[in-house]
């Protein structure tokens, strides 16, 4: 392949990512560190020296650190148990602990919500504190944790720890002194993981949160739709984005580190032996079951309360616009618009990165590495950012903020980098000989592609078409701040329904979870029996 | 047409500053197996990738009956080309691995299905049409991916390490049925490698190539009882090469000396296995080494001064180890390299 054919492949990929990520980013530092034409920094002084914006970012750092470490504790025992042993339902456990990452943040909040907010099943109202916060991030980011240690863990040899085992050690310091040792790679790579996503957590903060907390991500939101504080908003987004641009040069060093770390040997299950691994692993799936369903299980059943007693009064006035909701439509509206969204956004999402992907195969060296750094980085991004800087940006030369473009826009710069992630390392997977052998036999490069690619690659595609479609149908940090009143997403809806008080907001608001809930779950699982089927499997041990 | 069926013209491949080839020119006439064989490294495999049309040349050009490749993109070449690991399509079977060709020549079904049935014939695999790639052996595979590339007929076919994958026995009853129809078919083949039996056993003469560059080419025997250079002798993995000073038609190190013509100089002689024998009365001195059995002969190393040292069949038993003996040579045999 030539120079040029990459470059013609990368373009689109890279025009898409200046307009609508880097032009937006650049108008963002444009409005926090320059006034009146010229460079300015007094105003970073001045959001540096306010205690309140102070104490927000200390709240940020501390409680991304205080998430990642509950997050390890309640996940490691699970990855141990999916990793090491053989049972009935082994699959379904597996698939069903991805559901809660994939679940949008809005869901997520709404859930705990409904578990541990006013009016609970248990009793007991955390709402407005850090505990709530730190047990819906665990939950959130469980499977994080899971795949990527547990990825590891399946293919590490249980020969050595039965070898420290003879040699004298007791259960817990052979695996202390060999396992953890040996899973520590994945388990930072899974913790910077788990840190970065906390760290610019929005919709579960904003809903549990309450007025007393917030992340940078919730006060730059605050600062752009409630104070129209631009500048202080700015000045918050740039801080956010150099920790993350940290944090992402840290992981990235670890994930080089790893990927030399351990040769991994095909998973090596068992059946529980004794009555204590059979214990063991009873407690640990009791314990799952509690965890991660009972927050969906009590939404479910709170989106069927009116008042004291069930009913479907919540879901019946899904259909109508209620006045006093803060919507301008009726909610079932919203999930058209979302379903409307997420097919477009994923459609743009599949072609930039389907392309950039095959550009990134095709080449090697620095560049290769630049533009794939280029290309993660609106993950790392917080969305209300890249939505903050559509809101500022895209006024000219075209005013494109009211078109009806904008939201899957947005969504599809949030979704790209899943898909580049899914199709990069299966179209690396592809022996380049295939190609070479298809041309010599006659095939031009067109046809080279679609006859001997595009086979190989269909079900990955199929993949990254249903993680970007979930991740735009959850997308709340971007669309919250750029969708119309007219046409709310279903997060959005459920934002607005929650601001208000009254119990049948909140019916409406848990109802329209469970739908939202409900059709992630299904993308989900579409997703995960294609995945299950594929040769070259993209997922194994990554956190994707 | 009176030129040969392909010729390689100063073909130049540059990495960087390193020329993996550098100005070959070779030519294969109609109907020959070529053997290109060099060690890793030699540039072989680049060259082939330069007539297929996988690897631009920097300088030269590749001609194929008489018209020139400049600009021919791999696809339009009409060239076979077999692959070390095969490169069959893991997603298509073995009828439609082999049918590929004939497809993108816009072959109709009916002919296709008669032709991949020929093929399957032709390499022994009757019957295998709809089996998956996976569950074939490494000589299957093999096999199959010799029936594609032979599929549309190309006037060329190319074979890079064609048995490198596979282990010793089966390689070489491959080489034979290759070998064969290459005969029974016509074929003009350059095969690439870096295994003298096979090449041997394959071509009807072979090109050293070393570091990018051509350095002897030849009929087989030619090329291993007459190398002309130390280069080609060590390429060839031949054994008893010892470096003397020619003074007077004698040819003298610290190990003796034995008659060599020619003009006074620096050389390498090289004393075939064959041409040596113990004799109380030969040139050259030496000490017995390790000796080992080898079946119908025993094989003994003598180690002379100076560091070099002589392997030679001889009858059992054998001289034990820490004896002085002398080596007779057939005067006939040696060969004298000069560089």
């Amino acid at each position: 392949m030539t120079t040029r054919a990459r470059a013609a492949l990368l373009a689109g990929p890279l025009a898409f990512l200046v307009v609508f990520f880097a032009w937006p980013v650049a108008n963002i530092i444009g409005e926090g560190l320059r006034t009146g034409g010229r460079w300015d920094l007094g105003g970073v002084g001045d959001v540096l020296g306010d205690p309140a914006l102070r104490g927000v970012a200390w709240f940020t750092l501390w409680q991304a650190a205080a998430s990642t470490v509950l997050t390890l504790l309640v996940a490691l025992p699970a990855a141990h148990v999916l990793a090491r042993y053989e049972f009935r339902g082994r699959r379904a456990v597996q698939a069903l602990i991805t559901v809660p990452f994939v679940l949008p943040t809005v869901v997520v909040g709404a859930a705990f919500l409904a578990l541990l907010g006013p009016r609970g099943p248990l009793g007991v109202d955390l709402k407005g504190t850090i505990w709530v916060i730190l047990l819906a991030h665990a939950f959130f980011n469980h499977a994080v944790v899971v795949r990527t240690v547990g990825g590891l863990w399946e293919g590490l040899d249980p020969r050595t720890e039965e070898a420290a085992r003879v040699l004298g050690a007791s259960r817990w310091r052979a695996m202390a002194e060999v396992t953890l040792p040996a899973l520590r790679p994945a388990i930072t790579s899974a913790a910077a993981i788990v840190f970065l996503f906390t760290f610019t957590s929005f919709g579960v903060v904003r809903i549990l949160g309450g007025p007393a907390h917030a992340t940078l991500e919730v006060e730059i939101y605050r600062q752009t739709a409630d104070l129209l504080d631009l500048p202080v908003a700015s000045v918050l987004a740039l801080l956010q984005l150099s920790a993350v641009a940290v944090l992402l040069v840290v992981q990235d060093r670890m994930e080089r580190r790893r990927s030399t770390a351990v040769a991994l040997a095909p998973p090596r299950r068992r059946r529980p032996a004794t009555a204590a691994e059979r214990w063991w692993l009873r407690a640990n799936l009791l314990a799952l079951a509690a965890f991660l369903v009972t927050p969906l299980a009590v939404l479910v059943e709170r989106s069927l309360r009116s008042g004291d007693s069930h009913g479907l009064g919540a879901w019946r006035a899904l259909g109508h616009r209620t006045p006093g909701t803060g919507l301008f439509v009726p909610p079932l509206e919203a999930v058209a618009n979302s379903l409307r969204f997420a097919a477009v956004a994923t459609v743009l999402a599949v072609v930039l990165g389907a392309l950039a992907a095959a550009g990134l195969t095709r080449s090697g060296g620095r560049l290769a590495r630049a533009v794939d750094a280029a290309l993660l980085l609106p993950l790392g991004t917080s969305a209300v950012t890249v939505g903050f800087g559509f809101l500022i940006a895209l006024d000219q030369p075209v005013d494109l903020r009211a078109s009806p473009w904008l939201v899957p826009t947005a969504q599809a710069v949030v979704a790209l980098p899943f898909v580049v992630r899914t199709m990069t390392p299966v179209l690396r997977s592809i022996d380049p000989h295939l190609r070479e052998a298809a041309a010599v036999l006659g095939a031009s490069p067109a046809r080279a592609w679609r006859e001997v690619d595009l086979p190989l690659v269909r079900r990955a595609l199929l993949v990254a078409a249903g993680f970007a479609f979930a991740v735009s149908l959850g997308e709340f940090g971007a669309t919250t701040v750029i969708a119309r009143a007219d046409t709310p997403t279903v997060p959005v809806a459920i934002d607005r329904l929650l601001g208000r008080p009254g119990s049948l907001n909140v019916g409406q608001a848990f109802a329209l979870s469970v739908v939202l809930m409900a059709i992630t779950a299904a993308a989900v699982l579409v997703v995960d029996h294609v995945r299950r089927g594929d040769q070259l499997d993209p997922g194994r041990g990554g956190w994707l | 047409m009176t030129g040969p069926l392909l010729a390689v013209e100063q073909a130049t491949v540059r990495f960087g500053a390193v020329a993996a080839v550098d100005h070959v020119d070779l030519a294969v006439p109609e109907g020959e197996v070529m053997a290109v064989l060099g060690p890793s490294g030699s540039g072989k495999s680049t060259l082939l990738r330069a007539v297929a049309g996988l690897q631009p040349l920097d300088e030269g050009r590749v001609v194929l009956a008489g018209r020139s490749l400049d600009g021919v993109p791999p696809h339009r070449r009409g060239l076979g080309l077999m692959f070390q690991d095969h490169a069959l399509f893991p997603h298509r079977d073995v009828a439609a691995n082999i049918a590929f060709g004939l497809r993108m020549a816009g072959w109709s079904a009916d002919r296709i299905r008669a032709r991949v049935a020929e093929l399957l014939d032709l390499v022994d695999l009757a019957g295998y049409e709809h089996r998956r790639i996976s569950t074939l052996s490494g000589g299957e595979q093999q096999r199959v991916a010799l029936a594609r590339s032979l599929a549309p007929s190309p006037r060329l076919l190319l074979l890079d390490e064609p048995l490198g994958a596979l282990d010793r026995p089966l390689r070489e009853r491959l080489v034979g049925d290759l070998r064969r129809i290459a005969i029974d078919l016509g074929l003009t083949v350059v095969a690439v490698t870096h295994d003298h039996d096979e090449a041997f056993a394959l071509a009807d003469r072979v090109a050293l190539m070393d570091r990018g560059a051509v350095l002897q080419v030849g009929p087989p025997a030619a090329v291993w009882q007459q190398p002309t250079s130390r280069r080609v002798a060590e390429v060839l993995g031949l054994p008893n090469l010892l470096t003397a000073t020619v003074r007077g038609g004698r040819a003298a190190g610290p190990w003796g000396s034995v008659p060599v013509a020619g003009p006074d100089g620096a050389v390498t002689l090289h004393l075939p296995r064959q041409a040596l024998g113990v004799d109380d009365a030969g040139p050259i001195e030496g000490v017995a080494g390790a000796a080992t059995f080898r079946g119908d002969s025993t094989e003994l190393r003598v180690e002379l001064a100076g560091g070099a040292a002589l392997d030679l069949l001889v009858a059992p038993p054998a001289p034990s180890p820490g004896t002085v003996l002398r080596l007779a040579v057939d005067p006939a045999a040696i060969v004298r390299l000069d560089r």
